[in-house]
């Protein structure tokens, strides 16, 4: 990754924190939201927000993503499945085959 | 021999060797979290499809994962923070930071020891009207009385029933024909043993006569043998156990886990299964179409067994104290609902809410300890908070589980690396950084899990 030399790591390390903070306050946010409202829709998009902060910054992805695409492939196939299963355990709830053979 | 690309990017993939592996397991671990997350979803979903399965809400303490939350996201800052110190060549500084991330992982899971011990001594009960009633204190006890006979399983008798025997150790004839015959003796799997061979000594004898008369078609084989004996005692004795380690259990008689069958009564000392501290009804699956006819109003109200039976033997409270303590906690409860409503209680709120606090007539605000205690024959399923009483458990359980065993796994690495590796960070800095990337990549994915998990069982 980029940061090399004890200037740039410095730097780094105070980007870290702040990333950090913002984690925090997403956090009491999730919870003040879900007391208000608790929609699942919200949770999981303040959730998704907080997982690409640590997915981008803590595990540089922003950076590694550029020097090696690979790293990019792997994930993108494995959430492409991930997800792509979810929906066949979905499909599976709202059967069409038995839904047609029952109605 | 050197290993290349231990340090530098490898040309065409960018990547040195550890990253590219720990970038390939980790999407093997988006694949097994994913699939439970999955699971997660289309049970929720299939309990929300059901009208008679609720799926349980609010069960976790939020302050509880809130914290666990925040030690976790602290404890991913500390690891990068950790890392660029090696980076900087400040090992003593890296060893401080990673000393925390250990101590973070280990509250988490203090934290985790917590939470699953106070869902293992929570239990509920759901009546044969399908109320449930939940609480804390349960007493299962059950005793048996008036036993005089047994019918044993021969093949897996294991005696079990012979250790819970309330008072002295019966011994035991054989009965044949309805009657018992031959000599007293003290049962164990060995005498057992003993009449069994005889017995089928005696039926081999038998068959290999029928054979020879050409009667029987087969040869004799073990399959042949006796099954069951029945054993009558010399005097009626009684047992007392936890009805939980029982196989079956009948108003008659109590089946054990090694199939004996023991015939007697059950005791008035033990009417019913009994629960301390009732913290929670839910009626919202119950037959019954008006509270107050529902089960759980019986036996908390009025007509509760506790009030004639004057003392139960788990508990010291007196019949007339039971029904002023329920009837305080239900006038009250409605009474809170009604206060927060301004007008009459919601219906649906009176058939789930929780009993555990109410205000008393002066304002005083008072802790529910008020006990129920259910007739044997009225419980159709009773459980602590585990998979056997909820899927929600179940999922639960192995997601939380799962997810603690990785911050366990994960510390100890980070562990070893903070505190066991001075050596290879002297050989090798540069190399050393990039282990201690890679132990952060795995940590900061265990924190990435519990962002979802979070949401998904403590707030939904």
């Amino acid at each position: 990754m980029a940061a090399d030399t004890p200037e740039e790591i410095r730097k780094q390390m105070k980007l870290f924190w702040k990333v950090g903070i913002a984690l925090l306050v997403c956090t009491v946010l999730t919870v003040v939201v879900a007391w208000i409202t608790p929609s699942i829709l919200v949770g999981m998009a303040i959730a998704t927000v907080k997982a690409g902060l640590v997915l981008y910054i803590f595990m540089h992805f922003w950076w590694d993503q550029r020097s090696s695409p690979i790293i990019y492939k792997i994930m993108i196939y494995t959430a492409f499945f991930a997800v792509g299963l979810m929906f066949l355990t979905l499909l599976a709830l709202y059967d069409p085959v038995v839904s047609r053979v029952l109605n | 021999m050197q290993i290349p690309f231990e340090v530098k990017p490898r040309p065409d993939t960018g990547l040195w060797n550890a990253k590219l592996g720990i970038w390939l397991f980790l999407a093997s671990e988006v694949m097994l979290f994913g699939g439970l997350f999955s699971g997660y979803i289309f049970l929720r979903l299939g309990a929300a499809a059901e009208p008679d399965y609720f799926w349980p809400e609010g069960t976790l303490s939020v302050p509880f994962g809130f914290v666990n939350t925040i030690i976790l996201i602290l404890s991913s800052v500390f690891v990068v923070i950790a890392w660029l110190n090696v980076k900087l060549g400040e090992f003593r500084k890296f060893q401080i930071w990673m000393g925390l991330v250990v101590l973070c992982a280990f509250v988490f899971l203090i934290n985790k020891g917590f939470e699953y011990n106070a869902k293992f001594t929570h239990y509920g009960i759901k009546l044969s009207d399908n109320s449930i009633v939940e609480g804390h204190g349960i007493d299962d006890t059950i005793i048996y009385e008036a036993i005089n006979e047994v019918v044993i399983d021969v093949q897996r008798f294991n005696g079990e029933f012979l250790t819970v025997v309330d008072g002295e150790t019966p011994e035991f004839r054989e009965v044949v024909d309805g009657k018992p015959t031959g000599e007293p003796f003290s049962l164990s799997v060995k005498t057992v043993q003993g009449i069994q061979d005889r017995i089928n000594q005696g039926l081999m004898k038998a068959h290999q006569a029928a054979r020879d008369a050409g009667e029987a078609k087969v040869d004799w084989l073990p399959a042949m043998g006796v099954k069951q004996i029945i054993l009558a005692s010399t005097n009626p004795f009684s047992i007392k156990i936890s009805k939980g380690s029982l196989r079956k259990s009948f108003p008659d008689g109590a089946k054990f886990r090694d199939q004996s069958l023991l015939k007697g009564n059950i005791s008035a000392q033990t009417p019913g299964l009994f629960l301390h501290a009732v913290d929670r009804i839910d009626l919202r699956a119950c037959d019954a179409g008006k509270p107050e006819d529902s089960l759980v109003w019986k036996y908390l109200g009025d007509e509760s067994p506790l009030a004639d039976h004057g003392k139960h033997s788990a508990s010291n409270i007196s019949g007339a104290e039971h029904a002023r303590t329920a009837e305080k906690i239900f006038f009250g409860a409605l009474k809170q609902i009604e206060k927060e409503d301004g007008e009459k209680a919601d219906f649906d709120e009176l058939r789930n809410h929780s009993v555990k606090k109410w205000e008393d007539a002066d304002g005083s605000v008072l802790e529910s300890e008020a006990p129920i205690l259910v007739p044997w024959q009225e419980v159709r399923l009773y459980s602590n908070f585990t998979p056997k009483w909820n899927t929600y458990y179940a999922i639960y359980f192995t997601l939380t589980g799962l997810h603690g065993l990785h911050v366990f796994l994960g510390a100890a690495v980070l562990f070893y690396f903070g505190f066991c590796s001075k050596k290879f960070y002297e050989k090798n800095p540069e190399h050393f950084a990039n282990r201690v990337e890679v132990g952060g990549l795995f940590w900061h994915f265990v924190d990435l899990v519990w962002i979802f998990l979070f949401p998904i069982l403590y707030l939904m």
